[in-house]
């Protein structure tokens, strides 16, 4: 591992390369011992994460008037399950009328399908199916 | 289960105030120091924790039938306060912009404070050179502790692409405090 990729992975994996996936932990421990670049990067991370953790914003907020600024919106309107399952009723009677009516459409009347098979089969046998 | 986050949505959802109160009370500060690292601007930030429980309030009837676990709601807190900063952000308008407060330490002498503080302004300066979107990855893993997968829903992307913006933060601001030492 050169010291340019130990810094790469750092800036990937995080300030802790004992953490690292384990593959890596012992090339970083040798780029540490002999790199003053890596190791400088390494600070480097770890002061950027102390002063981070110093410096989260911290403000007094008006609990009370943020809960009641905004409870004075009305809720959005309920829907009750029966309300929503009689959508959704609705909505699939349609769909399935809607199939229905195709359906009946292009297909045709039963009766005259079987009589059309039966003398079909009458035709080629030539015997009495009866 | 009477005091967790799912069972105050639950009372919400029905018009509770107070629990709503608990709810805002619980999760103010948080949001509120989300937004501030995002916007660098207090007021602003006001204005998106007010917006974030605004929706919350009134969208909280919906939460059960669009099938969202309670549980998810700080999370779901964390996204839109997210993306209202981020949204803010980019209209065009001046903002005053407003450092964090400076570290004190009593234990330390006058040296080591001025080290200490020129080390946060460069930090600060670095932070506020990131694009919001890096600025924001930053805020949701080192101030508000989430996982690159929670980081990711807040910020509505893939782990990926979390990913690829926390790197880049994190190169930008740990150069800033390598040329500190130099």
């Amino acid at each position: 591992m050169r010291e340019e990729q130990f810094i790469a992975l750092l800036d990937e994996l995080g300030r802790d390369p004992a953490a690292w996936p384990a593959h890596l932990r012992e090339d970083a421990r040798a780029v540490l011992a002999g790199s003053a670049k890596a190791r400088a990067a390494l600070a480097a991370m770890h002061e950027m994460e102390r002063l981070l953790a110093l410096s989260v914003p911290a403000a007094a907020l008006d609990i009370g008037a943020i809960a009641a600024n905004a409870a004075r919106q009305p809720q959005g309107q309920r829907h009750s399950v029966g309300s929503v399952l009689r959508k959704v009723s609705f909505g699939a009677l349609g769909v399935m009328a809607l199939a229905a009516g195709i359906l009946v459409g292009m297909t045709p009347p039963s009766g005259t399908a079987i009589v059309g098979s039966v003398k079909m089969a009458l035709n080629a046998g030539g015997t009495d199916v009866w | 289960m009477g005091d967790t986050d799912d069972a105050l949505v639950l009372q919400v959802a029905r018009g509770d105030r107070l629990a709503f109160a608990r709810l805002v009370e619980r999760h103010g500060a948080r949001l509120m120091a989300l937004a501030v690292r995002i916007t660098r601007n207090r007021a602003l930030a006001e204005e998106i924790v007010q917006e974030t429980f605004t929706r919350a309030w009134t969208q909280a009837p919906n939460w059960q039938l669009k099938g969202e676990p309670a549980r998810a709601f700080s999370g779901w807190l964390s996204r839109v306060a997210t993306n209202l900063a981020i949204d803010q952000l980019r209209k065009p308008r001046s903002l005053p912009i407003e450092d964090a407060p400076e570290p004190v330490d009593p234990t330390a002498d006058a040296v080591d404070v001025l080290i200490a503080r020129q080390k946060l302004s460069r930090l600060q300066a670095a932070l506020a050179t990131l694009p919001p979107r890096q600025r924001a990855a930053i805020a949701l893993t080192y101030d508000q502790g989430l996982s690159n997968i929670e980081g990711a829903a807040a910020l509505e992307t893939s782990v990926g692409a979390f990913e690829l913006l926390l790197v880049r933060a994190r190169r930008a601001l740990r150069i800033a405090m390598t040329e500190d030492e130099a």
